[in-house]
């Protein structure tokens, strides 16, 4: 490299800068002026320039359905052919075809910086055929995974996903125990399924949440975009499943557990299903706050009226701690808010500060949560 | 595979529908991509590569022999890309990379012979993706969510609680890695 050592830092920051769109019009002439100063600075920069459109290229392929498209090219050509068939001159009318639904795909494999700690993946991929592909994501931690079709799935705390080398052969499918955020990336032809232990979710290119741990009793899917639907593992395929539109939300329970609070825009009644008369249903929640259910996901995780028993097992897997309740009680406290990087520390003192009457003792890793007893006779 | 282009394009000006098909479906996808680079427009970008098809068979018959296929369809999506954009006048379109500065003309970004050299590598995708695959964990969180969630350094840097000049070295170390290895295999 010709250029002097000092200039390398500046010079690479520069590039960056400026194949992010985030350079400063002064820096971006330094730039120029060093790349027109030899042959060497040019071929330097296009490197990467050139790594950088590559990249770009192979993250957004899985974009474009390429059947599809080929579709407007192949009805060109047949028109054409009766054009040059008949006699009058026939319209092209297919020209221009707008009305496309956007397609979604992205591609890569990450993991989540939780409360300032880089959590891991457990990834073992191996290179003989018959293994299968497992993701596990320990407590404390998230991670995001990109699979072979390009779609991607958030997966929450304590869950594992797996898939074996058939996947996005005829079908993509794969299991998954615990939480996961999916991404699909659109594909008419090849169904997207996703078993948890009772249930099999499907959609051909959609953006939904599954939440199915296998220490609680109930599962819930809640669907962004598109359309999704779910059965039970156990129906053969003559059983309808149900079909999910967006906003909308399924609860699958298998006993007479407490009965969650879904919180939905207005007052829609909910339906339910009894499909089999085992005590196990069915209740579909039209029109939900979607992002309660998948902002855990994304940097700001909103919670809004939860009760500590159902928001304990949330807390204990995403900071990797054990939740005691010292009186029965405080379970059926509620609470709203939105965590973004705080530490369970700054969360239980917020929670000190607005429901006083509960006191916390952190000790290892178990939380204790107890009513303070004074407060509790006023 | 580029005898196998060759071979499809010689069918092609012989009128076999089948051969330009089997063309778009292998390349298809890559070009749209590349269109988006430069468009950020799904849309435009679809119909950019259809409409080029679409004239390779109009004018099939008129078809000349071609050194790298390939690198003929990535040249005519980018000028076809290049001159939309000039039509639109919608520099807002050439995002990432070339909009920045006001002052450059449009017509100044050709595809660079580097760039056509090493979409001739076979399998670029593998390499990239095993390159991005084989990053330092920070490295490779940054670079995705810049590369492939098109997150802002701004973004990124306020997710991870990290200083942006610190995104932007780890983007430019996740560059590198991927440089060499394009080096490793050409």
């Amino acid at each position: 490299m010709l250029t002097p050592n000092f200039l390398n830092e500046d010079i690479n920051l520069l590039i960056i800068s400026y194949l992010t769109g985030d350079i400063e019009s002064e820096r971006l002439k330094n730039l120029k002026v060093w790349i027109a100063e030899s042959k060497e600075n040019e071929a330097y920069f296009n490197s990467y320039k050139d790594s950088w459109l590559l990249s770009g290229v192979a993250s957004k392929k899985n974009f474009f359905d390429k059947t599809s498209l080929w579709e407007r090219v192949q009805s060109h050509i047949e028109l054409k052919q009766a054009d040059s068939l008949a006699m009058e001159p026939v319209e092209d009318t297919n020209r221009f075809n707008f009305k496309k639904i956007l397609r979604y795909a992205a591609l890569w494999i990450t993991v989540f910086a939780s409360g300032g700690i880089i959590g891991y993946v457990v990834l073992k991929n191996n290179i003989d055929p018959s293994y299968k592909t497992e993701i596990t994501v320990p407590y404390g931690t998230k991670t995001i995974a990109k699979l072979p079709d390009g779609s991607i799935v958030y997966l929450n705390a304590g869950s594992t996903l797996s898939y074996d080398q058939n996947f996005n052969k005829k079908k993509r499918q794969l299991q998954l125990s615990g939480e996961a955020y999916f991404n699909v990336a659109t594909n008419k032809s090849k169904p997207f399924e996703v078993f948890t232990s009772t249930l099999i979710v499907r959609a051909t290119g959609t953006k939904f949440n599954v939440k199915a741990y296998p220490n609680e009793s109930i599962a819930t899917t809640t669907l962004v975009e598109g359309k999704i639907d779910i059965r039970k593992r156990s129906w053969s395929k003559e059983n309808s499943s149900i079909e999910l539109n967006p906003k909308q939300c399924l609860v699958y329970s298998t006993t007479k557990t407490i009965k969650k609070k879904i919180s939905t825009s207005s007052n829609q009644k909910s339906m339910q299903y009894h499909p089999d008369n085992v005590g196990d249903k069915f209740t579909l929640y039209k029109d939900v706050k979607t992002e309660l259910y998948t902002s855990w996901s994304q940097g700001n995780w909103v919670i809004e009226s939860e009760t500590l028993r159902d928001f304990a097992p949330e807390l204990a897997r995403r900071f990797n701690m054990q939740i005691q309740f010292k009186d029965e009680e405080i379970k059926n406290y509620t609470f709203s808010g939105t965590i973004r990087k705080e530490t369970i520390e700054q969360l239980l003192k917020a929670l000190k500060l607005t429901t006083p009457i509960i006191n916390y003792k952190i000790k290892n890793d178990t939380i204790s949560l107890e009513l303070d007893k004074q407060l509790k006779q006023k | 595979m580029s005898y196998l282009y060759q071979s499809y394009w010689f069918k092609i000006q012989e009128g076999d529908e089948n051969s330009l098909k089997l063309l778009f479906i292998e390349l298809s996808q890559e070009l749209c991509s590349y269109a988006f680079q430069l468009t950020s427009d799904r849309f435009l970008s679809e119909e950019i590569v259809q409409d080029i098809f679409i004239k390779i068979w109009d004018n099939r018959e008129r078809l000349t022999f071609t050194k790298s296929i390939k690198a003929y369809l990535y040249k005519s999506v980018h000028n076809t890309c290049i001159n939309v954009l000039i039509q639109r006048k919608s520099r807002k379109n050439l995002v990432n990379v070339f909009l920045s500065d006001p002052s450059t003309d449009i017509q100044e970004f050709t595809i660079s012979p580097s760039f056509l050299e090493k979409i001739e590598v076979e399998d670029t995708e593998k390499i990239i993706d095993q390159a991005i695959q084989n990053l330092p964990p920070q490295c490779k969180t940054i670079f995705l969510l810049s590369r492939f969630e098109d997150k802002t350094n701004h973004e990124i840097a306020e997710t991870l609680q990290i200083a942006e000049t610190t995104v932007k070295t780890h983007i430019f170390r996740a560059l590198d890695k991927i440089r060499e290895a394009l080096k490793e295999n050409s």
